[in-house]
């Protein structure tokens, strides 16, 4: 009950009175639709597609980060910037709330509420609430964007757009593999890394820890490993669409394990912090 | 051993006993041999207080005496190295995480700037649960702050902002109130309300902790005074 008060409380500061955070994945959303009804129109124009497209198309166009990077003098490593941009805005998002409610309003807080464990719990629901939220917002005006294009509700995508576009073999992908890839996993790793900043910020700085969450994407925009967790986020680089990529289910796994982790961790933490 | 008002307190692992009296400690705050230290300082030294319900407890000392860390200690903000506090019957930390029913207010009240008075109260009530509006309104008007003030709490003075943390902890009326320099900021007439209101509050059987560099205030509204120094009860 006293998480459910705190969450409220969470919410309303968190995110309702905070709402222009969000004008940066609508901004990101209506770009990549813009650009992917260009790309389309394109190859539509050369007799590559004969449609408009679908939903999905427009998701996995606005989705799709970057190809698995293998060094190679003639081909420097740029960060995708649409891709990084996404990330850091909701890492940016989850940078200052709650620290800044520990440090200003934690006396008052944990002296109305008396409980440490529901303080906690209720700043890890606002995180993942935070982060469905962002990407919500993100994939809602991708699919408007996308239906006043003219594209199909479907949410299944057009094999010859993509296959063409992006080099992969689309043929194999279900609907439910498409989802997995393009809207759950970037999700759901996201909120992970997310949960391990905000616990960080209060180890550490909200600074320190907001330049390590920047530090693991870069990394992650190199290489195509487990570790690198912001891999996960980019759908070429699954394993669904290239042998080099990563397992998406073990991308869910490492999710939901860092989760439950930084659960305990800070259950464990704020249950022995003084509150200054 | 320490002395406290003329009487000759032992302090005991497993109870205290008050002139080879054992003393109830279901009622009250027991303080036995609280320390604290905060990177590598002592903050708490080996503290030992009694402090009984209906009774308005001051203390008094430098700055950075240690005050303010005793009072968050007995909020249970801080997590003690060694010693415990035992509140009507229960150990801090050990029984529960904080007092069931406390209300502090402890330096500069840090209120949602965006928000009125009363919505900054009511947001920290519906916390609390159990506290109604009409109780947050009383709690505004007895500190002499109007409940339909439109201002926001970025827009109070100084003096108003004191007020409400002063509402703030008097709220719902809870069994301890813990007082950090209250009538800082205050003028004469507001000072004034404040300690009257204080005293139905002692006189209702509540238990006042109250900090302030002001002797003759804390002279007239105390009935025991603390003196602190350097961690320790002097």
């Amino acid at each position: 009950m006293k998480t459910l008060r705190l969450f409220r409380r969470d919410l309303r500061l968190g995110l309702v009175d905070k709402w222009y955070i969000y004008l940066l994945p609508a901004v990101f959303a209506i770009s990549q639709v813009v650009r992917c009804h260009t790309t389309m129109h394109g190859m539509k124009d050369f007799g590559g597609v004969a449609s408009n497209g679908t939903v999905m198309d427009y998701i996995l166009y606005s989705m799709q980060g970057m190809e698995v990077y293998n060094f190679d003098p003639r081909n420097p490593f740029i960060v995708p910037i649409y891709w990084f941009v996404f990330q850091i805005g909701a890492a940016y998002m989850m940078a200052y709330y709650s620290y800044d409610d520990l440090a200003v309003h934690g006396r008052l807080i944990f002296l109305s509420s008396r409980d440490r464990g529901a303080w906690w719990r209720s700043k890890c629901l606002w995180c993942i609430t935070g982060i469905i939220v962002y990407f919500a917002v993100a994939y809602v005006i991708i699919a408007v964007g996308a239906l006043s294009m003219g594209a199909d509700s479907s949410m299944c995508m057009t094999r010859s757009f993509i296959s063409s576009l992006f080099g992969v073999n689309a043929a194999a992908l279900s609907v439910s593999e498409q989802i997995l890839m393009a809207c759950i996993l970037p999700t759901a790793i996201t909120i992970a890394v997310s949960m391990l900043q905000v616990l960080m910020s209060f180890v550490l700085t909200p600074v320190i820890s907001f330049s390590c969450v920047c530090a693991v994407y870069v990394v992650s925009a190199y290489y195509t490993k487990w570790y690198a967790w912001g891999s996960y986020t980019m759908w070429l680089r699954s394993s669904y669409v290239t042998d080099e990529g990563v397992y998406p289910w073990g991308g869910i796994l490492t999710s939901i394990i860092i989760c439950i982790l930084v659960g305990f961790a800070g259950r464990m933490y704020f249950s022995n912090k003084d509150i200054y | 051993m320490c002395e406290r008002d003329g009487y000759v307190v032992l302090f005991k692992k497993e109870g205290c006993t008050v002139n080879s009296v054992t003393v109830n400690k279901t009622d009250g705050i027991h303080i036995v041999d609280l320390c604290k230290k905060i990177k590598g300082s002592v903050i708490l030294d080996h503290v030992n207080l009694i402090m009984k319900p209906g009774k308005i407890y001051g203390l008094r000392g430098k700055n950075g005496s240690g005050k303010t860390m005793l009072m968050r200690a007995v909020c249970g903000l801080l997590i003690p190295d060694d010693g415990e506090i035992i509140i009507n019957g229960e150990t801090l930390h050990r029984d529960i995480r904080f007092p069931r029913s406390i209300g502090a207010l402890i330096e500069n009240p840090s209120f949602i700037p965006e928000y009125t008075g009363y919505r900054n109260l009511k947001m920290l009530a519906s916390l609390e649960g159990g506290i109604s509006d009409s109780e947050v309104c009383k709690a505004l008007s007895r500190t002499g702050l109007d409940p339909d003030d439109s201002r926001t709490f970025r827009k109070y003075s100084l003096g108003m902002k004191q007020k409400l943390g002063i509402a703030n902890a008097i709220m719902g009326e809870p069994d301890i109130i813990v007082l950090d320099e209250p009538i800082n900021a205050l003028d004469e007439e507001t000072v004034g309300v404040i300690k009257s209101e204080l005293i139905k509050l002692r006189d209702k059987g509540k238990l006042i902790i109250i900090a302030c560099h002001d002797r003759e205030e804390l002279e007239y509204l105390s009935d025991t005074i603390y003196e602190i120094q350097n961690g320790r009860i002097v």
